[in-house]
């Protein structure tokens, strides 16, 4: 993405600067407490080479490449943001091009901060679901547990023997004027963000390549290495190679982009609670083969969600039974259920006491100061300011629960303050209070400057339960790390990061240097022990059934558009509509496809160009989803969502951009029907392309074969059904439209090479029909369908084939068999029965098939329900005496 | 006295399911004044696992999942009672509410403490000035605890309606308050919402109502049915049990299954299943005396 001949080169003491300088008089344009300036004046020395690398760019040049980084933001936007109806399921990521370095002592003191935090949080959450010694020895008071609808009763006895590790830990944190870091929340359940700061990291490399090259810069990849290791060690289930699942919540989830993104980046296979069932206490992954046993869950939902049977919660996205499992010793979740009882605020003022307590240690990195209502003093405090304009809260929950929004007293009228005052009385101990923040700005790139803007962190850290079977030598053992870079979050608002305001701007790469030169980690594992090479894949049953249908989509959307295109060719010469002989059969063909109405295709109706044009405008922007080209679209888009991971970025990509096509065409009077046809053209380049991808680049495995499959099943049937058409009337078809036939079915050339001759029935059918060659023809499609059906997985060899491949080789035989002469002989009547029979038997027969496929496959996709309760029956009866 | 339960629920599916999976609290705990003598749980279709645990509150749960295409469900409880009710303290005798309700706050013994938990908000049942209002004409300063409780317990059953139809198991409290209708699980929510939003301690109490059939006549099989009542604890003495849908102290005819801080913790049979369809649910229950 970098244009490589304006790349500065850097050498040592030779400095080009631009004649636009980003970065000019420091001192009195950026916040102090940057650290931008060391204490002699001078730039600090983690500042100094982006300084000098922004600086050597000049500001047209940063502006330049960041126009671009914002396309291949964009281009990634389209593919994270699915469902663009919804404003809400839209991505607001914005990366920022100033990372955000943090120098080498900051750095030091931030990890060992975090590194004690995890581990002290840690510690209290074991003895929260173990002994409660804190609550019992008056360590903690017990409303912070009992009033607390995180803290989950059922997992009180999960634990023991079980050394409980935080895997996966987010705490947030801004720097304030008086130069202390203090940290505002922690994350314990299924943090987000590590992602995202991934990927901030990747754009940025791409588009200021040589800001790297200095190589002082840590990596983010070992630690997620780390986490990775975390993950397989997690359950003390001393397996060779545990299967590790990530359980999303899937497309509907804010942060899915997220999910798919770390599940590839880690190497975890992304699964969805259909995806999962429970037998015998056990996890298993439901895929074509059979059932998987699952090993370790890391989980990117919240805890309450996890198990509906358990927790109640009504809610599709978890598992029933987990809980179960997890009891029994069969599966691990990280990070472990109960977890975000952490998360709970009203904990802060009890940490520094904690802190000594449990680790006999002196807290780090200090909390944002907190008062608990549930303590008289801080409670009276609380009290006594509300409404007091001089000293405005935020009010929090102290349990922080989502529904209960934090509230800045700034902005409450007299009778909001009162019945909040009211709310607090009622019960103190569900309420915290904190002073308004006003942390560090940082410089953020704005409109080709630097504006300052307020700037909080994520920083991430994740505890790996020693023992297992991983070697590496640079893996200390039982300790925690640190994620060398963060989440640098933006906001002109600094209450963003207390309330989500859902002001939050955008986000900055961050930086953490070392004092060597940085080796390059990859994310292969070493192991002790050979692996075992995988070949194919375990190909969960959700996934085939979608990607099947992403097959079919694809190829009903093309033969969609080879109709429109055919149609357009014709309105858009400068024959009369009436004049043109093959017409009606095209509007006929229209008909057959949904796109028109069938008594549109009436040859009266049809040379009116007006209703004509209107067909086909809605055709193509109509939002049906049968019979239009969006409809038809979006139904790509939805599937493929859902198998969001299975796809390479190309072919992501390539669907994105057929959606763009489609949605940047403005037709700006109604008789542009010209552009119309060159939107057509271009999105059959654009779906040529996703096909040849398919061929190309993917593994043929399962998923490419489900979703050939169904490519297949619809290419046969649009054939079948044109062919039905064409013969609907009785007679020999004319050679108009025998010619336009072959033109819809890409294979005009294929017939010329053949017979160079004028169109005759009888090649024609055959060229459609039985030839094997031809990638459009029927035989072909049945050809490539028995292939695949051939390959599917059994559950054990049997003897006898199964029902979808007796049906496949039925099917081919029949076709193989046929003789052309025979097929088209011809009554006197001029109907050509045999043909019209062998259509019928191929159309139902491949409906059949396709039945049998998704009964034997993929029928294990049920959905699971709640039963209706004892007490849920009306006939309750009475008690009374 | 001694009872014998027995407790069956059968789901009827309209299509095959193929999983399902089960939480139960159908075993009766062992109380002051109640023993559990025997009891069983038997499923139809055989599960293909069981297990059994004490929850947090030391209730007897019990884990199934069947695994095997099935189109009824059969869950049946039975167990025997010994039941020797203890005598309870004159309620003009018990300590006054505000003194209670302190010494509960201090939480300095362990029951005090353990009781301590009870005092909050829970999944169904909200704590809020609108209750304690509503309650607080019983409990006006200085009187004993059980006393007022007793006044609540009587206002609740003079001014609620029963009322089967009006109600649902998922019915929130503000919505069965508002509506002064409901069944014994509301009655008991509600009680429990006045006395936590005073801020006192009481659990819900799921368990059995043993029927005496009209004079004269022979009392029905699986005419009765389960039930559910409130627990107050008063520091020093324990938990005492209150019946707003009878104005009772229970003594010899309530029979205990489990307690937790709602509904939601102790329901008898809850459960998930995979396929199945629409389905239909028929429950007896069945309390004798022997």
């Amino acid at each position: 993405m970098a244009n490589k001949p304006n790349e500065p080169v850097l050498i040592a003491g030779a400095k080009t600067t631009a004649n636009d300088p980003i970065f000019t008089d420091i001192p009195s344009v950026f916040d102090p407490c940057t650290d931008m300036l060391a204490p002699d004046g001078k730039i600090a020395s983690h500042w100094e080479g982006l300084i000098e690398y922004m600086n050597t760019l000049g500001r047209k040049e940063l502006e330049r490449r960041w126009q671009k980084a914002r396309q291949i933001m964009h281009e990634h936007g389209v593919a994270y943001n699915i469902f663009s109806g919804q404003k809400k399921m839209e991505r607001p990521w914005e990366l920022d091009p100033i990372p955000f370095p943090i120098s080498m002592k900051t750095w030091d003191f931030l990890e060992r901060g975090i590194r004690q935090r995890t581990r002290l949080l840690t510690a209290i959450f074991s003895d929260i679901y173990g002994p409660q010694t804190l609550i019992r020895n008056y360590h903690l008071p017990p409303e912070l547990f009992f009033a607390n609808p995180r803290f989950l009763r059922q997992c009180n006895d999960l634990y023991t023997g079980v050394a409980l590790k935080l895997h996966f830990h987010a705490t947030d944190l801004c720097r304030f004027p008086d130069n202390q870091w203090r940290v505002m929340s922690d994350r314990t359940q299924a943090p987000s963000g590590a992602g995202y700061a991934l990927e901030n990291r990747i754009i940025l490399s791409r588009i200021l390549p040589r800001m790297f090259h200095s190589g002082k810069v840590l990596r983010l990849a070992p630690f997620f290495k780390f986490l990775n290791h975390a993950l397989m060690t997690i359950s003390g289930l001393e397996k060779h190679e545990p299967f590790v699942v990530m359980l999303s919540s899937g497309p509907s989830s804010p942060t899915y982009f997220e999910h798919v993104f770390l599940a590839r980046y880690l190497g975890i296979t992304l699964v969805e609670s259909s995806d999962l069932t429970i037998r015998d206490d056990t996890v298993f992954l439901k895929t074509l083969g059979g059932l998987n046993q699952v090993d370790v869950i890391f989980r990117r939902i919240e805890d309450h969600f996890c198990d509906p049977l358990v927790f109640g919660s009504n809610s599709l996205i978890g598992v029933s039974g987990l809980v179960q499992a997890v009891r029994a010793g069969n599966v691990a979740v990280s990070n472990p259920l109960g977890s975000g009882v952490l998360e709970t605020p009203g904990l802060i003022p009890f940490l520094p006491g904690l802190c000594r307590q449990l680790l006999g240690e002196d807290l780090i990195v200090q909390d944002l100061p907190t008062a608990w209502c549930g303590q008289k003093d801080p409670l009276n405090r609380v009290l006594a300011r509300l409404g007091d304009e001089n000293h405005p809260m935020i009010i929090a929950s102290a349990f922080a629960r989502p529904h209960l929004p934090a509230v800045d007293t700034r902005g409450l009228s007299r009778e909001e303050i009162s019945a909040l005052a009211k709310k607090i009385l009622a019960a103190p101990y569900a309420y915290i209070s904190r002073d308004p923040i006003s942390p560090c700005k940082l410089p953020v790139w704005e409109e080709g400057g630097l504006v300052n803007s307020y700037a909080a962190i994520s920083m991430f850290s994740s505890a790996m339960t020693p023992a297992g079977n991983l070697v590496d030598p640079d893996m200390p053992d039982d300790t925690v790390r640190v994620m060398p870079g963060a989440l640098t979050r933006i906001s002109r608002d600094p209450a963003a990061f207390l309330i989500n305001t859902g002001k939050e701007q955008g986000s900055k790469d961050t930086w953490c240097f070392s004092p060597d030169i940085v080796d390059h980690v990859s994310m292969i594992h070493t192991f002790t022990q050979p692996l075992e090479i995988h070949r194919g894949s375990d190909l969960p049953s959700r996934v085939a059934d979608n990607m099947l249908w992403l097959g079919r989509y694809i190829e009903r959307t093309e033969g969609m558009l080879r109709v429109v295109r055919s149609v357009l060719n014709r309105i858009n010469s400068e024959t009369r509509l009436d004049l043109i002989g093959e017409f009606p059969f095209l509007l006929r063909m229209m008909a057959t496809l949904d796109i028109i109405s069938p008594a549109l295709a009436q040859p009266d109706v049809a040379y009116n160009m007006q209703i004509v044009e209107t067909q086909i405008f809605r055709a193509m922007f109509g939002t049906e989803p049968v019979g239009s080209i969006r409809g038809s679209l979006n139904n790509v888009k939805k599937v493929a969502t859902s198998v969001r991971d299975r796809l390479s970025n190309d072919s992501w990509l390539i669907l994105g951009r057929m959606e763009n096509e489609l949605n940047r065409f403005v037709p700006l009077r109604h008789n542009q029907i010209s552009e119309v046809q060159e939107l057509v053209d271009e999105m059959l380049l654009t779906l040529s392309a996703f096909a040849g991808l398919a061929q190309e680049s993917m593994t043929r495995g399962m998923g490419w074969r489900f979703m050939d499959m169904g490519r297949r099943i619809e290419r046969a049937r649009y054939m079948i059904g044109l062919l039905q058409r064409l013969f609907s009337s009785k007679g020999i078809p004319k050679s108009h439209d025998l010619e336009v036939l072959l033109e819809v079915a890409d294979s005009t050339i294929t017939y010329h090479t053949r017979y160079r001759t004028t169109f005759h029935m009888d090649p024609i059918v055959d060229l459609l029909l039985l030839d094997e060659l031809n990638p459009r023809a029927v035989g072909f499609q049945m050809a490539a369908l028995f292939d695949h059906v051939e390959t599917l997985p059994r559950s054990a060899p049997r003897p006898f084939r199964t029902k979808e491949e007796k049906r496949v080789l039925d099917l081919t035989t029949q076709l193989r068999l046929t003789d052309i002469g025979d097929l088209m002989e011809m009554p006197p009547d001029g109907s050509l029965p045999k043909l019209s029979e062998l259509l019928t038997r191929l159309n139902t027969g491949l409906g059949d098939l396709t039945d049998s496929i998704t009964q034997h496959y993929l029928s294990k996709i049920e959905t699971e329900k709640q039963l209706k309760n004892l007490m849920d029956d009306p006939a309750h009866p009475a008690h009374l005496f | 006295m001694k009872y014998k339960i027995s407790h069956t629920t059968r789901y009827e599916y309209e299509s095959l399911a193929s999983l399902s999976h089960n939480e139960l609290f159908l075993t009766p705990r062992n109380t002051g004044g109640q023993t559990c003598t025997s009891e069983m749980i038997t499923l139809l279709p055989l599960p293909s696992s069981l297990s059994r645990r004490k929850d947090f509150f030391g209730n007897r749960v019990t884990h199934t999942t069947i695994d095997i295409p099935h189109t009824t469900l059969e869950i049946s409880a039975v167990s025997e009672i010994f039941l020797s009710p203890e005598p309870v303290m004159p309620a003009e005798q018990t300590p006054a509410w505000e003194q209670a309700k302190d010494r509960l706050w201090r939480h300095e013994t362990p029951e005090d403490l353990d009781a301590f938990q009870f005092v909050f908000a829970s999944p169904m049942i909200p704590v809020a000035d609108r209750y304690a209002q509503w309650a607080r004409d019983h409990f006006l300063p200085g009187t004993p605890i059980l006393q007022a409780a007793l006044g609540l317990t009587q206002k609740i059953f003079t001014d609620f309606k029963y009322d089967p139809q009006a109600t649902t198991t998922t019915t929130p409290v503000e919505t069965s308050f508002d509506l002064k209708r409901g069944v014994c699980q509301d009655f008991a929510h509600i009680q429990i919402a006045c006395l936590r939003s005073l801020g006192l301690s009481a659990r819900y109490v799921s368990g059995y109502l043993h029927t005496q059939p009209p004079p004269g006549k022979q009392k029905l099989v699986g005419a009765d049915a389960s039930h559910a009542w409130v627990s107050l604890y008063i520091p020093g003495t324990g938990w005492i049990d209150l019946d707003p849908t009878n104005n009772v102290i229970p003594t010899d005819q309530h029979l205990t299954l489990a307690w937790g801080r709602d509904y939601t913790d102790v329901t008898p049979v809850k459960g998930t299943v995979l396929g199945g369809g629409p389905h239909r649910l028929n429950v007896t229950v069945d309390v004798s005396t022997f």
